[in-house]
């Protein structure tokens, strides 16, 4: 036995870098592929609390703010329903104006001038706000990922989480690296 | 080697129990041991399957976003469970996203392909596969490898404590058991000591006590039951046993008085021929002792006994396997010879011969007694003989005697003719005494016995007797006074004791003693036995002895015989003793001799005794002075010679005679004659008529008739014993012409009821005197 897994371990390892390769040829549409599904996996490791549905059926809403980097990648990559049960529509926002009904604000890098105000906006509003942009998180954003080195990397503004009155998984805590701001 | 089988039940127990204990402490210990290895494992997967969700619960997130370093570090934290060897987690596809391994430097780790929820044991190590879920999605499975070896140190404490567990219960059970083992070897030992004692002593009254009632009570209750069983059996065996040896003691003892009390000598030899037994008849018979003959060969014994096989070829026997029966010879110890019958029979026992059987009977009295038996029969022959001879020369020596008388009264004394008339006479005479006591031998001459006593009769012969035995002989007189009667004719009495007194005379020609003893008698049975002839009862013994010359057994023998004489030819007619025998057997008398050569002899004569007084004899009549007569008589007789004779007689003497020749001449005449017929003289044996039957013929004619029969001898006249019926006239021939006339007047003068004894003539004394008829 001791000899015989040889041959899965160089397969796993062949496996685990493919994606790693085919990322960097095909960058745009690769990365973002991926990016919707950490976008679509977030919402397992996030809490909202009951007010921010009108019923237990509500879907969680994915609410794109800018220039959507997705395009259709979150379509195909976000199933119709998520694991509790609660269905998840996208909705590509004209303005900050929209953000009503959001449970997740995905504030793209297009909107970097107008984060600030986006912010203001979202005070008080449990709605978890995503971005991409550096010092998003470091500015008032909860969540902001990055991808290093084949690797997802967050970093997440508890504070902002808790005035936003999110609750984020420990788990996905052990993964990010904290912004106190 | 002692096997299992022959261990005491105290080790026997002990050993069950421990073998026992021992097999269900393993029992317990193995099953507690798996139950404990399971149990323990099952706890082991457990918290395998606890690491495994919480490692893989922590990992959802790195797994989610592909964090594969925050993955390992989650891993990482598997470090706290030291027996995790290795863990892995592979990402939804099965392929692996991380792994850790407890030892860093030991690198060869390789992951095995993905598997759905299961744990295993792959050799020494426990292998899980855990999937990791994110709300119910399965998004990855955890892999988690751990080494058992605390299950192996957990065995291994197990199994030293449950080895002292097992030492220290063993131990226990031991000491238990050594104690409680006594419960059932105790009573097994005590019955097993019951059972031992009983049969060394082999007394079957001992019995076991029992304790309870279990099933070596039972088996205590079985061996009393079974002991009262034997002990039954036992006493019932030794009645048989007392019974069967009474009756082999009765039976020996009854075989034994069937041997000891056998009339009949039994000898018993084995099979070398020597002496084993006998009885006391043969101890009798020959004259010993049983001690000293009994181990000695037979041989010592009689020198001439033969064996079965010799005899077997004398008696013409083929086989020996069979009785032989000879007459023998045998001789005592003291020399003396006894004839024995012998019958030698082979002793076999189951077919095998273990000696012999003889049997002797004393046959010598049977030899005596033939001998005796033939010498009355020759006796009798003779007796026979001389009766027939006597008979016919009774009557030709009368004719004789009678016409010699004739012829002498012719012839004038003196004148030579006259002598030879009378030397023919004299031999005449003779003559008849030898005929006479010829008839006497033969127990046919006519006896008138009377009551009388022997000692009166001798007493009367006292005188004469001297000088018939010589002044040389001392006569001596033994009589008992109170001897017993006798019936018998005296005269022919008087014959015996003279002719018993010559005898002895002639035995001592040199003088000696003659002695005459009287005295009453019995003959018992066993005297009767030895002496054939002889009748027991009571008599009177008269014994003649002499010291004279004797005789050998072999003159005794002969000395009663007719014509047998020792004396010289000129000296006896060898008719004495004869006489003496017939006379004495005549009086249903008895005599013997006992007698030995050089010493004497002693003839002794028994006579019956009578319980009658002695008639005294009435005084006979004057003898008539005339006998003549002249009656008229009838003379019937069937010899004309002496029939001529008595006529001439009778018409001397005045008689008016008429003669017939036989009973029916008789008959005629006597009807045609004219007159009385006074008397019928006749003869008693004749042809045709008899003379007793004419008598009755002619007595309803003539009732006045007198009958007077003549004969010379009893025959069938008198009936059995020669004794005169009374009333009856005899005329004995022959006769003289003074005997005829005289007896005849008597009878006609009717005096002839009574007469008195006549004088007997000696043995040798010339011829007797006139017959004479007496009246009882």
């Amino acid at each position: 036995m001791r000899g015989l897994p040889i041959v899965p371990f160089v397969f796993c390892l062949v496996h685990v870098l493919v994606p790693g390769t085919a990322a960097g040829q095909e960058d745009s549409v690769d990365e973002y592929k991926l990016k919707a599904a950490m976008l679509y996996n977030l919402t397992h490791f996030v809490e909202w609390p009951d007010s921010a549905y009108p019923d237990r059926q509500a879907p969680i809403s994915l609410c794109i703010l800018g220039q959507d980097p997705f395009a259709i990648s979150l379509a195909s990559t976000i199933p119709k329903e998520t694991d509790n049960g609660r269905p998840m529509v996208v909705r590509h926002l004209q303005s900050d104006m929209e953000t009503r009904g959001c449970h997740i604000l995905y504030i793209s890098s297009s909107e970097r001038k107008t984060t600030a105000h986006i912010f203001s906006t979202l005070n008080g509003s449990c709605i978890l706000t995503v971005g991409e942009m550096t010092q998003f998180a470091a500015h008032g954003g909860i969540i902001q990922f990055s991808l290093e080195d084949q690797h997802v990397r967050f970093d997440i503004n508890i504070n902002a989480a808790s005035r936003a009155g999110l609750k984020i998984s420990s788990k996905l805590l052990a993964l990010a690296q904290i912004v106190n701001n | 080697m002692r096997s299992y089988l022959d261990l005491s039940i105290q080790q026997k127990l002990q050993t069950i129990v421990m073998a026992t204990s021992a097999a269900a402490l393993l029992v317990a210990s193995v099953v507690f041991a798996v139950i404990d290895r399971s149990t323990f494992l099952r706890a082991k997967t457990q918290d395998l399957s606890a690491a495994a969700r919480m490692v893989g619960s922590n990992s959802t997130a790195a797994l989610s976003f592909g964090d594969a370093q925050s993955a390992g570090e989650i891993l990482s934290a598997l470090q706290a469970k030291q027996n995790v060897t290795h863990a892995c987690i592979y990402n939804k596809d099965g392929n692996i996203f991380a792994s850790y391994s407890r030892d860093a430097a030991n690198n060869d780790f390789s992951p095995p392909p993905v598997q759905i929820q299961s744990s295993a044991i792959v050799g020494e190590n426990m292998v899980l596969f855990q999937p990791i879920t994110l709300n119910g999605k399965s998004i990855g499975t955890i892999f988690i490898e751990a080494d058992l070896l605390d299950l192996d140190a957990r065995l291994n404490r197990f199994l030293e404590i449950d080895l002292l567990v097992l030492l220290a219960s063993l131990a226990v059970a031991f000491l238990l058991s050594s104690r409680l083992q006594r419960v059932i070897s105790g009573p097994i030992r005590e019955l097993a000591d019951t059972a031992l004692s009983v049969s060394s002593r082999e007394n079957y009254s001992i019995r076991a006590t029992k304790r309870g009632e279990d099933e070596i009570g039972l088996l205590f209750d079985q061996f009393n039951s079974m002991l009262d069983r034997i002990q039954q059996r036992d006493t019932e065996l030794q009645e048989a046993h007392n019974e069967l040896e009474n009756r082999v003691v009765e039976r020996t003892s009854f075989l034994n008085a069937l041997i000891e009390n056998n009339p009949l000598a039994i000898l018993v030899l084995d099979s070398e021929k020597k002496v084993q037994l006998c009885n006391p008849a043969f101890e009798i018979l020959f004259q010993c002792a049983r001690q000293e003959i009994i181990g000695k060969a037979v041989v010592e014994l009689f020198p001439n006994e033969k064996t079965l096989a010799e005899a077997s070829v004398d008696s013409g026997t083929i086989s020996n396997r069979i009785s032989v029966s000879l007459t023998t010879r045998r001789k005592r110890k003291d020399g003396s010879y006894v004839d024995v019958e012998l019958h030698l029979v082979p002793l076999t026992v189951h077919g095998r011969v273990l000696g012999s059987l003889g049997i002797y009977q004393d046959v010598t009295e049977r030899g005596v007694l033939e001998k005796q038996l033939r010498m009355a029969q020759k006796m009798e022959a003779v007796g026979r003989l001389s009766g027939g001879i006597a008979h016919d020369f009774n009557n030709l020596l009368g004719v004789i005697l009678g016409y010699i008388q004739v012829i002498k009264r012719n012839l004038v004394s003196g004148n030579s003719m006259y002598e030879y008339a009378e030397e023919i006479e004299k031999a005449s005479q003779r003559a008849v005494a030898l005929t006479r006591q010829l008839l006497a031998f033969s127990r046919q001459q006519v006896l008138e016995p009377v009551i009388l006593n022997l000692n009166t009769l001798v007493a009367d012969m006292q005188k004469m007797l001297p000088r018939l035995i010589g002044e040389d002989i001392d006569l001596n007189l033994i009589l008992d006074p109170a001897l017993g009667q006798v019936k018998a004719d005296p005269g022919q009495l008087e014959q015996v004791v003279m002719n018993l007194a010559v005898n002895a005379r002639d035995a001592m020609p040199d003088g000696g003693k003659l002695t005459i003893q009287t005295s009453d008698a019995e003959i018992d049975v066993a005297f009767a036995r030895e002496h054939p002839g002889s009748v027991p009862g009571k008599y009177v013994m008269l014994a003649v002895t002499d010291i004279g010359t004797g005789m050998d057994p072999e003159t005794q023998a002969q000395i009663f015989e007719p014509f047998y004489t020792t004396k010289g030819r000129d000296k006896g007619t060898g008719l004495g003793l004869a006489t003496v025998y017939g006379v004495v057997k005549q009086s249903n008398g008895y005599i013997t001799v006992d007698s030995e050569k050089g010493k004497g002899s002693s003839f002794t004569i028994y006579l019956p005794r009578i319980e009658q007084d002695v008639l005294v004899p009435s005084k006979s009549s004057p003898e008539p002075l005339n006998v003549r007569g002249s009656e008229t008589i009838l003379l019937v007789e069937d010899a004309e010679a002496l029939r001529r004779l008595a006529q001439l007689f009778l018409k001397e003497n005045g008689y008016r005679v008429v003669t017939a020749a036989d009973g029916s001449e008789a008959q005629q005449l006597a009807a045609q004659i004219s007159g009385p017929i006074d008397l019928l003289l006749t003869d008693v044996v004749m042809p045709g008529i008899n003379g007793r039957v004419l008598a009755e013929r002619l007595a309803p004619s003539h009732p006045r008739m007198k009958v007077l029969y003549m004969s010379g001898y009893t025959d069938s006249f008198i009936a059995g014993h020669g004794v005169l019926e009374p009333g009856t006239h005899l005329l004995r021939k022959p006769f003289t012409e003074e005997v005829l006339i005289r007896k005849v007047r008597e009878v006609l003068d009717g005096n002839g009821e009574t007469k008195k004894p006549e004088g007997a003539a000696g043995a040798e004394s010339p011829v007797a005197a006139g017959p004479d008829v007496k009246l009882n």
